[in-house]
């Protein structure tokens, strides 16, 4: 499989008045055509800042210091803002957590629908709405004829997520970017909203970044997996590796921390102990290193090197360094 | 929407009597009266007079006297300014002349001030932005009749390239459009910037972003619609107000309207034009608060008055 998507040494920072906050320090990955990449982490780990800058969405304060995105070939952070407005929506596109405020609520569903094809292709308005009609149906939306004339505020979230799903695939992106798409709703909903999301990009062959802070999420839908902390990614690896081969302290901890169905009924789940990284003023070394339990002392002066455990699975820890490769496994 | 309306108007109704009543007794509690000239009349010619128009009845009874009068179409003649013209005659002649000018006013204000508003909420920070406010801001803290007479000095007396009095060609109205529209174009402005910066801010912005959309369309579509109730509310009493004229304006500029008609009326003591012009503002601003209610449903779909509530 050739790469669609290649990151390579990405770094963002935003310039706040208190002082310079490394959002994302430099991380790299790829995704190949038709392959769903998670990334995980929990809030502020610079996710949804890394995912923004691929779209182009990333505002002042925040800036690209370093690093390339390379999107079939081309290096889209030299994109002229115009050559960016042609890019997003229509070779990338994104959709977001919160379907409740992501529409605009004074114009039509079909308006904003179209909005999105006229942007891109020379097509009269009466083919973009016949094509936005199609594409509701597509999402699983009943009656789209009524629904593309109705406001955002008369349709339930679950139906706004499903349009704002539609929006983003009208012109048949190469990559769709996820931002916790199905944070916000409820848990039925979100199953529906999961399987529709997995059952367009195989009959597109569609990439898709699905971003989340739900391993279980993960675990259903991706291929392979990013685990992000303070700012960069700790491990990477196909589901299964990350799922039943967790080699970084931090995607252990988390895979401890989750509740599973098939556990011991009065089993405990065990929490990361400690705090976020404070981004203002981050540690020396290991980012995770206050909150791991097997912290060394050259966790907390040097930052650990990436080791790349085979087949793709790298994991950045000192405890891996030490040990050839492809034995990483401390459990 | 026809039972809205209707509840409305009956709503104008009593609040235009109140008015009224209010106006009527404020009236003729301030000393003086329409018979007082600098000429001393005798005690006589006064109570002959007071007779004759009836101002000699009790408070009660000549308020009801006009009220009825009102209601039959009678507005009652000047006592005064143009002694025994119909009231209605004269506003029906000084109303066109302040409304030319104050619409001319109003279009200058908004298709000035909203732009202004969004193009600094757009460089919001910067150098650009800074010189708009220090514009706005000078322009809702400086006095109309300072902008006026400076206007007036600079063009009018020392350049020479307006017309300084009346309303004779076309290049009279510049000045005083300006002077008048300055204010509300600048406070526009404000009020634009402010709520653009809280449209910007949204979330359904940074969707229209990620579709690809023109970044001129993301703020001239998407947020200035949503940034438009704020603006709609004051446009309403502001088209009142300034298509009734400017006492202030229609005084350094010479200009016959009503604004400063309504003014000398109130130092004339001209009893019914003090009441029919009041009454005619106030009518007009109660008229424009509907049509502002009646338009908010096109620009935001999820506010439904007739409702009486709606849905965020």
């Amino acid at each position: 499989m050739d790469k669609l998507l290649e990151i390579k040494d990405l770094k963002v920072s935003f310039f706040t008045h208190a002082g310079e906050v490394k959002a994302v320090g430099g991380i790299s990955y790829d995704i190949n055509h038709g392959e769903i990449m998670g990334i995980v982490g929990e809030s502020g780990s610079g996710k949804s800042v890394e995912a923004y800058t691929i779209i182009g969405l990333l505002q002042s304060p925040g800036k690209v210091i370093g690093g390339e995105v390379i999107f079939e070939g081309e290096n889209i952070l030299n994109y002229t803002p115009e050559q960016m407005e042609k890019f997003r929506g229509n070779k990338v596109s994104m959709i977001f957590q919160n379907p409740m405020t992501c529409l605009n609520p004074v114009y039509t569903i079909g308006n904003q629908l179209t909005e999105a094809l006229l942007c891109h292709q020379k097509i009269e308005k009466k083919v973009a709405w016949d094509k936005a009609v199609e594409m509701l149906e597509l999402v699983g939306i009943n009656n789209p004829d009524k629904r593309m004339k109705q406001y955002p505020h008369e349709l339930s979230g679950g139906m706004r997520q499903r349009v704002m799903i539609a929006m983003g695939l009208v012109c048949d992106p190469m990559l769709l970017i996820a931002d916790e798409p199905t944070t916000a709703l409820d848990v039925t909903i979100q199953a529906q909203i999961l399987e529709l999301i997995r059952k367009l990009q195989k009959e597109r062959k569609m990439s898709v970044i699905f971003i989340t802070h739900n391993l279980g999420v993960v675990a259903e839908v991706c291929d392979k997996v990013s685990v992000m902390y303070a700012g960069k990614i700790v491990e990477q690896g196909t589901v299964d590796d990350i799922f039943y081969n967790p080699s970084h302290p931090y995607t252990l901890g988390l895979m401890r921390s989750m509740p599973r169905v098939d556990a011991d009924e009065y089993e405990r789940l065990i929490p990361i102990e400690g705090n976020p990284v404070d981004m203002l003023n981050p540690p020396e070394g290991c980012g995770f290193g206050a909150r791991c339990e097997y912290c060394m002392n050259i966790c907390l002066r040097k930052e650990p090197p990436t080791i790349d455990l085979g087949n793709g699975h790298r994991s950045s820890c000192w405890l891996l360094a030490s040990k050839p490769a492809g034995e990483a496994n401390h459990e | 929407m026809g039972k809205y309306v209707l509840k409305r108007v009956v709503q104008a109704v009593v609040v235009l009597l109140l008015v009224a009543a209010l106006t009527f007794v404020l009236m003729n509690l301030v000393p003086g009266g329409p018979f007082l000239g600098e000429k001393a009349k005798s005690p006589e010619v006064i109570a002959a007079l007071n007779a004759k128009y009836g101002l000699d009845k009790p408070l009660h009874i000549q308020f009801k006297n006009y009220i009825v009068n009102f209601v039959q179409g009678d507005f009652g003649v000047s006592l005064k300014m143009q002694k025994n013209r119909p009231v209605s005659e004269i506003i029906g002649e000084l109303f066109p002349t302040s409304a030319k000018v104050g619409l001319l006013s109003l279009l200058f204000a908004i298709i000035t001030g909203i732009p202004m508003g969004c193009l600094a909420a757009y460089f919001r920070g910067g150098k650009f932005d800074s010189f708009l406010r220090v514009i706005m801001t000078l322009g809702i803290s400086v006095p109309g009749f300072v902008i006026a007479t400076l206007l007036l000095i600079l063009f009018g007396v020392k350049l020479g390239w307006l017309p300084t009095i009346g309303l004779n060609e076309p290049a009279s109205y510049i000045m005083p459009c300006f002077s008048l529209s300055f204010y509300p174009m600048c406070y526009l402005g404000r009020l634009a910037r402010s709520s653009m910066l809280d449209a910007i801010n949204q979330d359904y912005i940074r969707t229209a972003r990620a579709k690809g959309v023109k970044s001129s369309k993301v703020i001239f579509k998407h947020a200035l619609r949503n940034a438009f109730i704020p603006i709609l509310t004051y446009l309403g009493p502001l088209t009142a107000f300034i298509l009734t004229g400017s006492f202030v304006t229609e005084s350094v500029f010479s200009i016959p309207g009503l604004g400063r008609y309504f003014i000398q009326s109130i130092l004339n003591r001209d009893y019914p034009i003090i009441m029919a012009t009041t009454i005619f503002l106030a009518a007009l601003v109660i008229f424009m608060n509907l049509v502002v209610d009646l338009l908010y449903r096109f620009v935001d779909p999820r506010i439904d008055i007739t409702k009486g509530g709606s849905e965020a």
